[in-house]
């Protein structure tokens, strides 16, 4: 279960480099468990590598990384972890079905529980009468269905999602704000990787602006939009460089 | 979960990949290829080689045979062993696919090693119905004993563990093609100088001496195994050097792969 007051993801000046291109710069954050944050910036500011850091899929360049209190490349840390990429690479040969009982197994279900899981994932993001497709016959949508199937199994304590609207259609995209809400409200973290401020608006109680890798603004949400504002005039604001915003409950 | 049940749903996943995959189908057909080419060449059987006018006997024919058969067909499946381990990592990471599997409490070394071992599933179920094919052959047409076969299957487990874990460590740091292009040339090499040494050609000083000297002895042990066939009385102490040397080679390549994908990022892919 989610502790109170645990830090679900904390990374302590982290600096990131991909050649001579700084991705992340000296970037410190502390996720509260149970809060729904909401990464945004421009493309390229380093939404996608936080979450590959947090996923031990790519180490940093300087700082450290901590998921659920561990490093993020010990494969406990990543125990009860979902993540959803931005376009999931899934293995064209694999069936719907088989490859979510690969993942719900690797998640730590077994036997009936699994079977009933995946059935249940199946149906809730509307994949059930095509379970025994092949992946690499899915259309965009349907494939970012099947991404967040995976990524709900085992109901995660954490869940990691970039642009989770990609690619889906208006009913996908409300099925989707759906299944995010269900997540929050049995208390799992919700990260949310987007450039869709309105979902993000909607979704979460805290955001983290980053641009060109630094940490521009941090913080709940109504302490990083200010009275009359919406959050796309204090992204706007943000980073155009006006005053940064930051306030506790998303340190950086 | 646990590390084995992880690992043997990664590795049945790695083994079926590999069988779908060009790759896998094109070991299966050499495979098949290799045994109807054996099938025909140890066809020629008891009185029809002569030497000088003379008849060979069957045992006599099946020396030379034998062990040159073998150990071709051993060393072609070895080469496919590396073929296909060369694609089971690489694809993945290529394809980014190994990214969603690695999000999920899976060791680095748990995934490499089932990508591994369902490589090596693969090149294995390709190769024991050939080799086991020949040594019947010559068996019954020629009357050679089976041990050496069972034995230079052995040797062809250990090779195949050090060849397909080279070519996967390479995978990770050159194209696909490249790393099977250059495991290829080294295996080439290594199996050249090899049989050189063995044939008691080499000589003085150079690349040649040092690859016998330091090299894996992937036909060195092939040719021991089946030598035997040949009546050749080996020196038990080149018999340990050689089983010392490839199991070195073994836990090396292993430990070098390991060590290399637990620092490799997977920067491309979803």
């Amino acid at each position: 279960m989610t502790t109170h007051g645990a830090i679900a993801l904390e990374l302590a000046g982290v600096t990131r480099l991909y050649g001579s291109r700084r991705a992340l710069h000296r970037v410190s954050l502390a996720l509260p468990a149970g809060a729904a944050v909401g990464l945004l910036g421009p493309n390229g500011a380093g939404k996608t590598t936080i979450l590959r850091l947090a996923l031990g899929l790519v180490r940093p360049s300087g700082g450290s990384v901590l998921l659920r209190g561990r490093d993020p490349f010990d494969p406990r840390a990543r125990e009860g972890v979902g993540w959803l990429p931005e376009r999931p690479a899934l293995p064209a040969q694999m069936s719907v079905l088989r490859f979510l009982r690969l993942h719900a197994a690797l998640a730590g279900l077994e036997g009936a529980p699994l079977e009933r899981d995946v059935d249940a994932r199946l149906a809730e993001t509307g994949l059930a009468d095509r379970a025994s497709e092949r992946l690499g016959g899915l259309s965009k949508g349907l494939a970012q269905r099947l991404g967040f199937a995976q990524a709900l199994l085992a109901a995660p304590e954490l869940l990691l999602l970039d642009e989770p609207t990609s690619g889906l259609d208006p009913l996908g995209i409300r099925d989707a704000r759906e299944w995010i809400s269900a997540a929050r409200a049995r208390g799992a973290t919700v990260v949310v990787s987007s450039h869709v401020l309105t979902e993000v608006e909607r979704l979460c109680d805290h955001v983290v602006v980053l641009h060109q890798g630094r940490v521009a603004a941090s913080g709940p949400l109504d302490t990083v939009v200010r009275p009359g504002e919406s959050l796309e005039d204090a992204y706007v604001r943000i980073v155009r460089g006006e005053a940064p915003a930051s306030a506790p409950g998303v340190a950086s | 979960m646990s590390r084995p049940r992880a690992f043997r749903l990664l590795a049945g996943e790695a083994l079926r990949d590999a069988l779908r995959s060009r790759v896998g189908l094109g070991v299966l057909l050499l495979a098949l290829l290799l045994a109807m080419g054996a099938d025909r060449c140890a066809g020629a059987g008891a009185g029809r080689f002569s030497w000088n006018g003379r008849v060979l006997a069957p045992e006599a024919a099946g020396a030379v045979l034998g062990p040159l058969l073998y150990v071709t067909l051993a060393l072609a499946l070895v080469a496919a062993a590396g073929l296909v381990a060369s694609d089971a990592l690489a694809r993945p990471l290529e394809e980014g696919s190994a990214a969603l599997w690695l999000a999920r409490p899976v060791g680095r070394s748990t995934y490499a090693l089932a990508r591994l071992c369902g490589a090596l599933l693969l090149a294995v179920g390709a190769a024991a119905p050939v080799l086991g094919f020949v040594t019947a052959l010559l068996s019954t047409r020629f009357g050679l004993a089976w041990q050496p076969g069972a034995a230079g299957f052995a040797v062809f487990l250990a090779d195949a563990v050090v060849v397909s874990a080279v070519a996967m460590l390479v995978s990770l740091f050159v194209p696909r093609l490249l790393a099977l292009f250059g495991v290829f040339l080294w295996l080439q090499v290594v199996v050249f100088t090899n049989a050189m040494h063995v044939l008691g050609t080499i000589g003085g000083e150079g690349g040649a001496r040092f690859v016998e000297g330091y090299g894996p002895p992937l036909g060195t042990a092939l040719l021991f195994a089946v030598a035997p066939w040949v009546g050749l009385e080996l020196d038990p102490h080149d018999l340990v050097a050689a089983a010392l040397r490839l199991a070195v080679w073994g836990a090396g390549s292993l430990a070098l792969l390991l060590l290399a994908f637990r620092q490799h990022e997977l920067r491309s892919g979803p």
